[in-house]
């Protein structure tokens, strides 16, 4: 996915990695009037965009198709300097307790489970936003 | 002449010390007693003689020394006598003293005689050699000599008698020595003091003082050499019958017991005098008779017969004994010596073994396993009969093969190798198993305990041991395996489902609830009011099957005993304020009021799992909205004890009695047709006494038809002790409550 259209320099850029058609409208829904939103497709796909965009936030799902979130989220972490310290917020519906607790474990900076509470979204999105 | 009276001297004192040490060595001795006399009386004949032989006048005083010799040595004759009967026959000694009595007398009257008018020896004075005795030839002197001869005679054939019967070899060597050298006097002393000086009319020698010393230095040499006068045969028997444990009865022919040791006293519990001049048999049982056939068999062969019967006490019981029999055999009769041995102990032992061994024997039967013994090369020496029902192999078909014959290949080697190692280590084998193949080819498993067997010296001898048969266990056991291992499989594959299941759910879930959110939130102003309503109805229904997906998952989360429970302090007022707030959203424009009535201290701590909790009280509430279409819900709040309880209460439709037992339930819905048309699945109750029951409670349900329910949930509120602070396991918990 492209550049988006409407790149509001005012709005924060946060990095959607999202598989889903309909998870990735979902999402546009409830950002698109508050933020720059850019879709990436898989992981590898987020990575390559993570370093091309520079974005201010990160939202990863984990289960993605050729790369998964964790992998993506390695990969990131290893390839960015030190000095990087943008947030990356995993956004799944692994949902079950010992799931939640893997994905903080792993090193993740926040933890957001679908179906997507939109206002516990947005509240994060702000706190991590530097 | 000087010869002689030294020669006298001598043997008067030899005589007389040897006297004084044999009395005083065993006094109580008869046989000391006896030889003492005679020493006695041969001191006083000797003494006599020295005077004998000193010439000297008046003929008379003389005379009078002549007398006491005489007497000396015609009293030494009985004396002698005694001695001989005593050594040669102890037992019948008694029928023999009134003869010896009647030698006394006749001793006496020969004394007598000789003192009062010398019939027998009369002096005469020679002029060369001065006083000699001289025998006179009248009637007593006849007498004399068929009184001496008689002595000499008896003497020699007490000699002869000792020699074949059966007294013991110390005691003949004694009456050897006394009787020997006392006939080698008898026989010298006749011939050269009264048969020589007769016919050749000469006075006598006096070789026969001379003899005297021999037979005393014999009677010395006997003391030296075989314990003459020491220990006595008497002694010894009598006090080892008085002592020995085994009771000893002495029955005359009659069978009427004579004499008893104490022991025979002890066994029987009779006094001694109560069982002499008894009959044996009173003493033993009816059933355990001595025949006459049995003693007259002892008579003739003159063994010792023993056998086993039974004694009555005096109490009447009975003691098994071992009873001795011999015969004693007199001319007169016989007579029974009777030992018996108590084997009470031996009887007993022998019961009890006996008892053990049936008590095996029966074990072995009742036994499903085999029992066996194998040699040194591993041949079967003896195996038991259940052989055949777990090998098919009857007993003598296996006897003397090798083990390794019975086995399934490969295995063979392997056991022997086994067993070579405890043998060579003498351990026990335990829990071998091995397979063996039966006659018609059917593999068993065996369980093999066993023990190697050594001689005495160590060489090992062979190995014994118990087979059971445990194909059955080993087959269950890898039923069980494959079992357990496919459970596992099973549980991880139904945990890793539903994972998969939850976030396949929630990924449309996600859009569905989302987007409908957004929608009506953002885009209000381009949709119509039936849009927006529809949307709420979107967002509704998916927010209902999300608390589905959760409520599923707890409840098999619960089941796999997975849940966990998290005991921290709750403030009641935190949870009051959260549930009315929540209660406020459900019942938002409904016609039902919510009231919240609490007794507890506002201060006041519950420990429990917050969230655990607050999610009970919303579901059992959230179902009291469901249900409740007009008037009010109650909460009510308040301790008992040590537990804290909860109770809802409705005014909506009730629960019909005959579902009220089944209503927790798992996947039962309360089948009630009005129901039907209410939102609902069942799982929401059965999940809330899961979680109950997780945190030590009870739950319970009181409802009337059409005028409501109250649901009351109690659980403890006690503070855990400070090592359970921690995140509690569910079966922890379960243990805790």
């Amino acid at each position: 996915m492209s550049r988006n259209k409407s790149v509001n320099p005012d709005k924060a850029n946060v990095l959607i990695a999202e598989d889903e058609e309909i998870g990735i409208f979902t999402i546009r829904l409830m950002l698109e009037h508050k933020y720059n939103l850019f879709f990436a497709k898989n992981g590898a796909e987020a990575v390559e965009k993570y370093f091309e965009l520079k974005p201010d936030i990160v939202l990863m799902d984990i289960m993605m198709p050729e790369m998964d979130g964790f992998e993506a989220f390695t990969q990131i972490i290893k390839k960015r300097n030190a000095a990087d310290q943008t947030k990356i917020i995993a956004v799944t519906a692994r949902a079950m307790k010992e799931e939640k607790e893997n994905i903080m474990q792993f090193g993740f900076d926040d933890y957001v489970s679908k179906p997507i509470n939109d206002e516990e979204l947005i509240e994060k999105l702000n706190k991590h936003i530097s | 002449m000087i010869v002689l009276i030294s020669l006298h001297t001598t043997t008067t004192l030899l005589c007389l010390g040897l006297m004084g040490f044999i009395f005083f060595e065993n006094r109580k001795n008869p046989l000391n007693q006896v030889s003492a006399i005679i020493l006695g009386l041969l001191a006083i004949w000797n003494f006599s003689e020295i005077f004998a032989d000193i010439p000297m006048h008046p003929k008379q005083i003389v005379m009078i020394f002549i007398n006491i010799g005489t007497v000396g040595w015609i009293a030494l004759l009985p004396a002698f006598y005694f001695l001989m009967l005593y050594m040669t026959n102890k037992i019948i000694y008694k029928t023999y003293l009134f003869l010896g009595f009647f030698f006394i007398l006749s001793a006496i009257f020969f004394i007598v005689a000789q003192w009062t008018s010398g019939i027998i020896i009369k002096g005469v004075i020679s002029s060369n050699t001065g006083w000699r005795p001289v025998w006179t030839k009248g009637f007593l002197f006849i007498i004399f000599l068929v009184y001496f001869y008689f002595t000499l005679g008896f003497s020699i054939f007490e000699y002869t008698r000792s020699y074949f019967s059966t007294i013991e070899a110390q005691k003949k060597k004694q009456i050897n020595i006394v009787l020997k050298t006392a006939l080698v006097i008898l026989i010298v002393a006749t011939i050269f003091d009264i048969v020589l000086p007769e016919l050749l009319n000469k006075p006598n020698s006096g070789y026969t003082e001379f003899l005297a010393l021999i037979w005393i230095a014999g009677i010395s040499f006997g003391m030296n050499y075989y314990s003459l006068f020491f220990v006595s045969v008497y002694d010894t028997t009598e006090s080892v019958i008085h002592t020995m444990s085994d009771a000893f009865f002495l029955l005359d022919e009659f069978g009427i017991i004579r004499s008893v040791n104490p022991a025979a006293a002890f066994i029987t519990g009779y006094e001694k005098e109560d069982l002499l001049n008894t009959p044996f048999e009173m003493l033993i049982s009816s059933e355990s008779e001595i025949t006459e056939n049995d003693i007259s068999d002892l008579i003739q062969v003159k063994k010792i017969k023993q056998l086993e019967l039974e004694l009555i006490a005096k109490k009447g019981t009975h003691v098994p004994v071992l009873l001795s029999i011999t015969v004693l055999q007199s001319k007169k009769g016989y007579g029974l010596i009777c030992i018996a041995k108590d084997i009470t102990d031996v009887a007993e032992y022998k019961r009890k073994l006996e008892e053990t061994n049936k008590k095996i024997q029966n074990i072995l039967l009742c036994s499903a396993d085999w029992i066996w013994k194998i040699d040194s090369e591993f041949k079967y020496i003896t195996a038991s009969d259940k052989v055949e029902k777990i090998l098919g192999y009857k007993k003598s078909e296996i006897i003397g093969r090798p083990i390794t014959d019975f086995m399934a290949q490969n295995e063979a080697k392997r056991c022997i190798h086994k067993l070579e190692k405890y043998i060579l280590s003498k351990k026990q084998l335990t829990d071998l198993e091995v397979w063996y193949t039966t006659k018609y080819g059917r593999p068993v498993c065996i369980q093999i305990n066993g023990i190697p067997i050594y001689t005495p010296d160590g060489k090992y001898q062979g190995f014994t041991g118990i087979s059971k048969d445990i194909t059955f266990l080993k087959e269950a056991r890898r039923k069980l395996i494959t079992a357990k291992t496919q459970a596992e499989l099973e549980n991880k594959q139904k945990s890793e489902f539903l994972a998969n299941m939850s976030h396949e759910l929630r990924t449309p879930l996600n859009a569905i609830i989302g987007v409908s959110k957004s929608l009506s939130r953002y885009n209000n102003a381009n949709l119509n009011r039936k849009q927006l309503e529809g949307l709420k109805v979107i967002k509704e229904g998916g927010e209902r099957l999300l608390q589905l997906i959760n409520d599923i998952l707890d409840l098999s989360k619960v089941e796999a005993g997975k849940m966990e429970i998290d005991i921290q302090p709750l403030a009641i007022n935190d949870l009051i304020q959260n549930i009315e707030e929540l209660m406020k959203q459900l019942l938002y424009n409904r016609n039902v009021d919510f009231k919240i009535k609490n007794s507890i201290s506002t201060k006041a701590l519950i420990y429990t799992d917050p969230l655990k909790l607050q999610q009970i009280l919303i579901n059992i509430l959230g179902n009291a909205a469901k249900f409740t279409s007009s008037g009010k819900i109650e909460l009510r709040c308040f301790q008992k004890e040590d537990n804290i309880l909860f109770e809802a209460e409705d005014t909506g439709i009730g629960i019909e009695d005959n579902v009220l037992n089944t209503l927790f339930d798992k996947y039962k819905q309360a089948k009630d047709k009005r129901t039907q048309k209410i939102k609902g699945t069942g799982i929401g109750l059965s999940l809330s006494k899961e979680l109950v029951q997780l945190l030590g409670g009870e739950i319970s349900v009181k409802s009337v038809l059409n005028q409501g329910s109250i649901f009351t949930v109690c659980i403890p509120s006690n503070e855990p002790s400070s090592d359970n602070k921690h995140i509690l396991k569910p079966n922890e918990q379960k243990q805790v409550s």
